[in-house]
């Protein structure tokens, strides 16, 4: 069941084009990632979904209503911050509060609630503190406590790990989406990450210069991306041509063999002449940066890299035409 | 090492000079002379004309019910000005400008001014002109010599301390705040008093206390335009002073407009810090 309908939304800032007709739809429950480069306009379309900007054109759904006439207080759906926002003249305890008084509950009610949402985030001790008394991994918990004690529909969170080491950020990871799948909200999160975004996401919603390009399963983003944009921006591409010229294919590192010059290629498989031009060894994977003609190639294996595989000698680069992904398709 | 205690100690002690013979020992002469009397030493005399006497309290009265009407109104005044200022002026130029306009008056002397709301708010000064053209009075309203005269000018001379003071808070306030209030489900005005007002409040407070401390030993503004008709605690210190040459009772004045003073403002700082919990630092 869609959720939320983001339907041909455009927004302008003097002329620039932040949002270029973006139309999504969200099921209930999702965890969709947005992803793109520095400016591509997520920013912008998250708070045109909170309601902090209205759109030029188009129209925003919650639940098959349009709220992109309400004012941000009135729409179904909680924001974490990207610098979390919390109020620093209350206590963890008031900041969670908030929204439940907001919603009407006295305070012994709300403190309640913001108690549990504290606990589900696992702050229940520091309630009494004051936010600027914690660090940056507990005041994104308060951010998240006070976003989710309302338990809304809908969680739209603006890169709310970017600030936090890369230890922290992975336990933070998993916290999420445990949380996520617990209270079946569905999320909405915005990152620069793209192993981030794989890692959490049912989809991932792909942007460019204020336009989606693609919003498909990680692995569909992966394996069969529809643009040059987004095969390229996820994960390493390789472009060569789907049969010997014409329109271009993607093709994933790990799907490009090395093969001795001369040495027969597995059935069915297509070979190209290649040089090789620099061999780096990474983390358990081995790189093998080859030149065929003009086209720069790369090749990805476990291990190391066969022996006597230097830069400056002639091979074969082969690959399963099976795997070799059409764009636009 | 011994050069260094040197220059430590007169980094220390070059300000406790300064504050001590700017400060403290002028205050001293005026709280000794209050106490004591030429002929008998010393004696409480001064201080119980003062409090025993109907028309000093009077007068007390007055001069508090103006400071107290000026402070409320320029932070009245002074919040929608510097909200203007800092939240709605998007151009540069234009809020530098208006900043200028605003301090400027500041730079002229007091007494200038007040002759120069002499002239507007005479009987048929400019205010009176306006006021009767728009049709909103048909008879010209008396402002000089009255109350509320004094108030027009006290406020137009202090109301640039609580536009500065509650502007810098103001700009201080990151917006994301009030964006997560409404988030939560506050309507604009409960994210504005519910956040951006109290983490504004030292503002408006340190402006405040301004304006009240100016406006309650002010001289020359109620003195211009009160024509003779309304006395405030300053005028009375002075007059004892430069015509009767009585310093005692004089000093006794000043020690009581002080202590008065100083006695609303911390109940007024006490009664801002209960309220905000955990402001402290902000
Ligand atoms: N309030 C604004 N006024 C003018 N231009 C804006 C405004 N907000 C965003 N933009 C512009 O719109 C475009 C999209 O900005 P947005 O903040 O949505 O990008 P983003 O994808 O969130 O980038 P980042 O990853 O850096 O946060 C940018 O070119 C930006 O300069
Ligand atoms: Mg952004």
């Amino acid at each position: 069941m869609t959720l939320l309908a983001i339907d041909d939304i455009t927004k302008s800032f003097a002329g620039h084009k932040a949002l270029d007709h973006v139309t999504l739809d969200i099921r209930q429950g999702e965890f969709i990632s947005l992803l793109g480069p520095s400016g591509c306009g997520k920013t912008t379309l998250l708070r045109t979904v909170a309601g902090f900007m209205t759109a030029d054109k188009g129209r925003i759904l919650i639940d098959g209503e349009d709220v992109s006439r309400l004012p941000p207080e009135r729409r179904p759906l909680n924001t974490v911050f990207q610098n979390y926002a919390l109020f620093p003249h209350m206590t963890v305890l008031e900041n969670v509060a908030y929204g439940p008084r907001r919603a009407g509950l006295a305070r012994a009610e709300a403190e309640r609630r913001a108690e549990e949402a504290l606990e589900m985030v696992g702050l229940a001790a520091m309630s009494r503190r004051n936010p600027a008394a914690m660090s940056g991994g507990q005041q994104q918990r308060v951010a998240l406590a006070r976003a989710i004690v309302n338990r809304p529909k809908l969680l739209l969170l603006d890169e709310p790990l970017s600030a936090l080491d890369l230890q922290l950020r992975k336990r933070m990871q998993i916290e999420l989406k445990q949380l996520q799948v617990q209270l079946g909200i569905t999320f909405i999160f915005v990152t620069h990450d793209q192993d981030e975004a794989m890692a959490m996401s049912d989809r991932i919603a792909v942007m460019s210069a204020g336009r989606l390009e693609q919003c498909d399963a990680p692995e569909a983003i992966y394996r069969r991306p529809r643009t040059r944009f987004v095969a390229e921006f996820i994960g390493e591409a390789n472009f060569l041509p789907l049969d010997g010229a014409g329109p271009e294919g993607v093709l994933r590192p790990e799907d490009l063999r090395v093969l001795p010059e001369g040495e027969a290629l597995p059935p069915g498989w297509r070979g190209l002449p290649a040089r090789v031009t620099g061999v780096t060894y990474v983390g358990g994977t081995s790189n093998i940066y080859l030149a065929a003609g003009p086209r720069e190639l790369l090749a990805r294996s476990y291990g190391l890299p066969p022996a006597g595989m230097t830069a400056g000698r002639t091979v074969q680069a082969g690959f399963d035409p099976a795997n070799l992904h059409p764009l636009g398709a | 090492m011994a050069s260094a205690r040197l220059t430590l100690f007169w980094l220390l002690a070059l300000p406790v000079l300064v504050f001590t013979g700017f400060f403290l020992i002028p205050l001293g002469v005026v709280l000794v002379s209050s106490f004591t009397a030429p002929e008998d030493g010393l004696t409480l005399a001064h201080y119980a004309r003062i409090l025993l006497d109907a028309y000093h309290w009077q007068v007390i009265a007055t001069t508090f019910r103006i400071a107290i009407f000026s402070t409320l109104i320029c932070v009245a005044l002074g919040y929608p000005l510097a909200w203007y200022l800092v939240r709605i002026v998007q151009l540069r130029s234009w809020r530098r400008a208006c900043v200028i306009l605003l301090v400027l008056p500041l730079f002229t002397s007091n007494i200038v001014r007040s002759f120069g709301w002499m002239v507007l708010l005479g009987r048929s000064g400019l205010v009176n002109d306006a006021l009767m053209s728009l049709g909103l009075i048909d008879r010209p309203m008396r402002f000089l010599g009255t109350e509320t005269g004094i108030l027009i000018g006290m406020v137009y001379i202090l109301l640039p301390f609580t536009v500065l003071t509650i502007g810098t808070a103001l700009a201080r306030v990151d917006r994301g705040l009030e964006q997560a209030a409404r988030d939560l489900g506050a309507t604009p005005a409960r994210a504005f008093w519910s956040v951006t007002f109290p983490l504004t409040l030292h503002g408006v407070m340190a402006g405040a206390i301004i304006v009240f401390s100016m406006a309650i030993s002010a001289y020359v503004t109620p003195a211009l335009l009160s024509g003779g008709k309304v006395t405030v605690l300053a005028m009375l210190a002075f007059q004892q002073y430069s015509t009767v040459f009585d310093f005692h009772y004089g000093g006794a004045l000043s020690i009581t407009l002080l202590v008065l003073t100083l006695a609303l403002i911390g109940l007024a700082s006490r009664m801002t810090r209960g309220r905000t919990p955990g402001a402290g630092g902000h």
